[in-house]
């Protein structure tokens, strides 16, 4: 396989943009985001030990008190906030109508439209791409973001293989932008629950620069600015989705990012059908999605999640 | 009618994790003489992480039973191996995919309508893989099989393939894209609505207009009544 140029220029037409721009997308680049807020987290940090020698237990636990209650108290306002899901919405659409009305959701004359799907491993990504293949249509206006962990090249290379398809059935500027996002594993296969917390908080810095980076493809263009944060994250499992979600939520708590952007997804796998997975029953518990969806009706009655019907079996 | 290939089993332990306890089991004796019996004619074997030690093997096979049997460590386009076991009327008759149970591979052996033997492996604790053991023969997705029992396995998946006129499918397509759309899923896209309340607001508006024009119709079928009050409800 060659490799293509490394990114789209900005400015470059949507089209130009090589598929194979995604092997070369690294993390190593920050941007300011993540500095600023890098260097934040380290002085807030700092502060916080000097206040732990400092004060007083009991200040400490009003100001710790104070910290969590302002969380939850977000937390809840946002969940009370979401917006009720209609059982139209998980249905299939109705699509090209005689009568020539508009199909609705007509996303098609929005500035952005900007998904971010987490990609895991084998049967995960599997559902994902078909999931992915299931709701993409031809809009110039769409940006689509793959977080693929590192070292993950099945992944990667089915990616391409659909983009290839999607740049195929729209040869023109309706294939919207494109890039990838390599972010390191929350886990390995066989690490040590040792170390695990420390990786995770590695791919917790990661999926902050992956959740803030302005796609390059859209940089210079008109309503750039709109596609600085993903609208919809879209995610079916791995623990990387979890720890990005969680991220994406505190960004949210702490009005880091705008509260109308990063709206959650979680999608139960296919394979689930009378029990929900340990990430599931994560996202269920802590409400940090803004749709829990899953795959079988049976499971919906016992868990309460939303049914979506069987999405990623096509 | 005349049949190009003869029937083709492929074997497949995915991209993760291998699973040598599976590649063993289908280069026994039994099991290959079990193939040649169905007239199997190929053996194509995805071994992942074992394919030194599994191409061994086969070098040190007695006898193939009139098999040719090949392997190789993991291939990009999984699903063509998947067609190549599909029976199609004409052209070759169905065979069947061995595969270690992972649900993407299921998915996928599921779209082309390949005859399917999922073997779970016993050393993975994956315990929603019991789950999909529950439905999938009721289902008609495919067979539940054991290691050991492989052979008892591949005799009630023929059965199914002549049960389901599975030598007779029409030529595998590739599925289209875009996705008609009649078919598409729109959760995506009212989500990113919920992003700019007031659009969503009013395709909100527009879809509660189109359901009550569909009830409309739907009951005045053939009365050929104009839609006034309708149109009324629209401009408003």
């Amino acid at each position: 396989m060659h490799r293509g140029s490394a990114h789209g220029n900005p400015g470059e037409s949507p089209a130009d943009i090589n598929v194979n721009a995604l092997e070369n997308f690294e993390v190593s680049g920050v941007d300011d985001f993540a500095v600023t807020l890098f260097f934040w987290s380290l002085f807030a940090s700092a502060a916080a030990l000097v206040a732990f020698f400092v004060l007083s237990w009991s200040w400490i636990t009003a100001l710790l008190a104070v910290l969590v209650g302002f969380v939850v108290f977000r937390h809840v306002t946002l969940k009370w906030e979401q917006p009720k899901i209609g059982n139209h919405w998980v249905s299939r659409g109705r699509g090209d109508k005689p009568q020539g009305g508009p199909a609705v959701p007509d996303t098609r004359h929005l500035p952005a439209v900007y998904f971010l799907y987490v990609l895991g491993s084998g049967g995960h990504t599997t559902e994902m791409l078909e999931i992915i293949r299931q709701q993409t249509r031809g809009q110039a206006n769409q940006h689509r973001r793959y977080v693929i962990s590192s070292g993950d090249r099945s992944s990667q290379d089915r990616v391409q293989q659909l983009e290839a398809q999607i740049s195929e059935a729209f040869p023109d500027e309706r294939a919207g932008t494109r890039d990838a996002f390599l972010i390191r594993r929350a886990r390995e296969v066989h690490q040590s629950a040792l170390t695990a917390p420390l990786t995770c908080l590695v791919s917790a810095g990661h999926a902050v620069n992956a959740l803030t980076r302005e796609p390059r493809a859209r940089a210079a263009t008109r309503y750039g600015y709109q596609f600085k944060y993903p609208h919809v994250v879209v995610t079916n499992g791995p623990a990387t989705g979890f720890i990005l979600c969680v991220v994406a939520r505190l960004l949210k708590i702490f009005y880091l990012v705008p509260q109308n952007r990063l709206k959650m997804i979680y999608i139960e796998s296919w394979a689930r059908i009378k029990t929900m997975s340990l990430t599931g029953r994560l996202f269920l518990l802590t409400g940090i999605a803004d749709s829990v969806g899953v795959q079988h009706q049976a499971l919906a009655r016992l868990t309460g999640a939303e049914y979506v019907g069987p999405i990623a079996a096509g | 009618m005349s049949r190009h290939e003869g029937r083709m089993c492929f074997v497949t332990v995915g991209a993760t994790a291998g699973f040598p306890q599976l590649l063993a089991e289908v280069i026994k004796p039994e099991f290959l003489q079990c193939l040649a019996s169905y007239r199997f004619k190929r053996l194509e074997v995805q071994c992942g992480p074992d394919y030194n030690w599994f191409a061994a093997q086969v070098e040190a096979l007695p006898d193939n039973y009139g098999i040719d049997i090949r392997c190789f460590t993991y291939t990009k386009n999984m699903s063509l191996c998947y067609v190549r076991c599909r029976g199609e009327a004409g052209v070759r008759l169905a065979g069947c995919v061995i595969t270690h149970a992972g649900s993407g591979t299921i998915l996928e052996v599921k779209r082309t309508q390949a005859p399917l033997i999922a073997v779970p492996n016993p050393t993975l604790m994956d315990n929603h893989q019991d789950e999909l053991a529950d439905v999938i023969e009721p289902q008609g997705w495919g067979i539940w099989g054991k290691l050991g029992q492989l052979t008892n396995a591949l005799a009630r998946s023929q059965e199914l393939v002549a049960q389901g006129r599975l030598n007779d499918l029409p030529p595998y397509s590739a599925r289209s894209f875009p996705v008609p759309e009649s078919e598409r899923v729109t959760l995506f896209d009212w989500m990113v609505l919920t992003c700019y309340p007031e659009v969503l607001r009013q395709q909100q508006h527009l879809h509660d207009l189109d359901e009550v024009m569909a009830n409309y119709e739907q009951k005045n079928e053939g009365r050929g009544e104009n839609l006034e009050d309708l149109t009324r409800l629209a401009v408003d």
